[in-house]
């Protein structure tokens, strides 16, 4: 087993890691990514918000990405997952 | 706001983009965007009590700087005040309702009326946090540790950075405050360990952590009459995979985020159930807590002269022991609570003292050592911590005893499922995921390029959200 000494050490003083643009862009194609594996997950969980103004926003939002999500057949793996699983939720 | 929800990722995406870019804009507008959001983080709960940690802001700042232009050494009063000031509040807010009921009960026993009105109090989340920050912060100014932050604003967002602000880590000024100063210095981003972090922690929350308590923890606990034996063990094993994969799932994601804003936080567990000791249990369990209370609270109090003690293993142990009550009554206004750090307390004292008997009755050789011997140490250390869990999870000693007494019962089990045992396996082994021992992951996953990460972070969350049950409940240290 490891000592404990490593702990919290910051690997970027080792050079590890990479630019600020590349996290960026990293960072913003998980969002596209992961709004188009979940389309329908996520607007299950933004209409399952207490109505008010944030559920219309995030339903409103939601709605688009869904579509796009089912259309382009990105949605599949996670519907697939959760029909294995708890046979559809 | 939870970190995993959707209103958490929106959020996070906003201050992200406004983070990096008023970065290499504007300093003073990136300080302002920060508190602005740090603060909105907070209001999400609560709005009424973003005054309150306004005021613990103002307070702590301005008694720093005047405990620091109070001299070389600075005046002790201006620390003590701090800590006063800090104390009450937490007294008012956290522990008010169970000192009444406590003083209700023994006026109650005496047959004497108690003179206290019994109020109800809304606790504010994340309070014993913050309060602990802002004294650490206090007496490391101080000892001369730190300078006190140069400005009001700098010093409202370290106590409101929302990454480590209702449950910690609890980050001390001496780690925060230079990375802060020297963040727009900051050109490279470990990507790999924060995408680590942050896809482990919520594995943990929402996958292992959320099971075992609707299918097994909540069950044994709630309703402990109605199961024996196995099924209550079960329950115990399953509320110390529950709280670790709970807990550590948090301090894991709060760690990534604040990676991927710049920030390197120390690591806040360490595979705590290998540990073959409770000394070392307390090396890897929650070490931003435990060691807040070895240099903040143990070493004042073992130099206290604590009634003429004079033996320093004597004092060792008085200081232990009321190191670990206070530490239980950090966690929670309750005995129960109390009980756990009392129980951790005498698990460190008889330990220290059977192996100084036992080195003893060697002849000062040293402990025989071997994988089978850390192996039964492990499995001794881990159930003494559950045993502590029992106490610390049950809402009553009554409860607790009868928890303990029950697992004699039959053997027969209605609550092992696969599903169960495979969460249980599965949450113990995460412990490894701490520390270092991912870097060829870290190291592997930032060389892929950028659009390969984002896909594969997305498709790995889309993973966690399909295998995790629905919805998402609070964390367990958010009551604390």
């Amino acid at each position: 087993m490891k000592d404990m000494s490593d702990i919290g050490a910051d690997r970027r003083e080792l050079g590890c890691g990479q630019s600020i643009r590349r996290t960026a862009l990293a960072v913003l194609c998980f969002y596209l990514f992961a709004g188009l594996f979940n389309g329908a997950g996520i607007l299950r969980d933004a209409e399952a918000l207490e109505f008010g103004k944030q559920h219309d926003v995030c339903v409103a939002l939601a709605q688009p990405l869904a579509f796009i999500s089912q259309h382009s057949g990105l949605g599949w793996l996670r519907e697939h997952l959760e029909a294995a699983l708890y046979g559809g939720k | 706001m939870l970190f995993p929800t959707l209103g958490f990722a929106v959020f996070f995406l906003i201050v992200f983009c406004g983070h990096w870019l008023l970065l290499r804009w504007q300093k003073m507008a990136w300080k302002i965007f920060i508190l602005a959001a740090s603060w909105l983080f907070y209001s999400f709960w609560n709005w009424r009590f973003l005054g309150l940690l306004i005021l613990y802001t103002v307070v702590n700042y301005y008694l720093s700087v005047a405990s620091f232009r109070s001299g070389d050494p600075p005046k002790r009063r201006w620390v003590v005040l701090a800590i006063v000031f800090n104390l009450l509040l937490l007294g008012i807010f956290k522990y008010y309702g169970f000192f009444v009921v406590s003083a209700y009960q023994v006026c109650h026993a005496l047959g004497v009326p108690c003179p206290l009105p019994l109020i109800f109090i809304a606790l504010p989340i994340g309070i014993s946090f913050f309060s602990f920050q802002a004294m650490s912060y206090m007496v490391d100014v101080h000892r001369g540790i730190i300078q006190p932050a140069q400005s009001l604003l700098d010093f409202a967002i370290y106590k409101a950075f929302f990454p480590q602000l209702v449950a910690g880590p609890i980050i001390r000024a001496a780690h925060y405050l230079p990375q802060f100063y020297d963040i727009e210095k900051v050109n490279r981003i470990d990507v790999g360990r924060a995408a680590t972090l942050i896809l482990g922690g919520l594995f943990k929350k929402m996958v292992i952590a959320s099971y075992l308590a609707g299918n097994l923890v909540d069950p044994v606990f709630g309703k402990s009459d109605a199961f024996h034996g196995l099924d209550i063990l079960l329950g115990i094993y399953g509320y110390a995979v529950q709280i670790y994969c709970d807990f550590s799932g948090y301090s894991d994601i709060a760690i990534g985020v604040a990676q991927l804003l710049g920030f390197n936080f120390p690591e806040n567990f360490n595979m705590p159930y290998m540990a073959t000791s409770c000394r070392e249990f307390w090396h890897r369990w929650h070490i931003s807590f435990s060691t807040w209370l070895r240099d903040y609270l143990f070493f004042s109090l073992y130099s206290l002269p604590l009634g003429g003690l004079r033996f320093s293993a004597a004092r060792n142990y008085v200081s232990i022991f009321i190191t670990f009550l206070l530490g239980g009554l950090w966690h929670g206004a309750a005995w129960t609570f109390v009980m756990w750090g009392a129980l951790h307390s005498v698990y460190l004292a008889g330990e220290a003292i059977l192996e100084g008997l036992l080195i003893r009755l060697r002849g000062g050789r040293p402990l025989p050592d071997g994988p089978w011997i850390r192996c039964g140490q492990r499995l001794l250390v881990f159930h003494l911590i559950c045993v502590s869990y029992v106490f610390f999870r049950s809402p009553s000693f009554t409860e607790g005893g009868l928890l303990m007494w029950r697992i004699v019962g039959s053997w027969s089990t209605t609550l092992l499922t696969l599903p169960v045992a495979l969460a249980l396996v599965v949450g113990f082994l995460t412990q490894f995921m701490d520390g270092t021992r991912l870097t060829p992951v870290w190291n592997g996953f930032n060389r892929l390029p950028a659009v390969a990460q984002g896909f594969l972070v997305a498709l790995v969350l889309t993973f966690i959200l399909a295998i995790g049950p629905q919805g998402v409940s609070p964390f367990i240290y958010f009551q604390f």
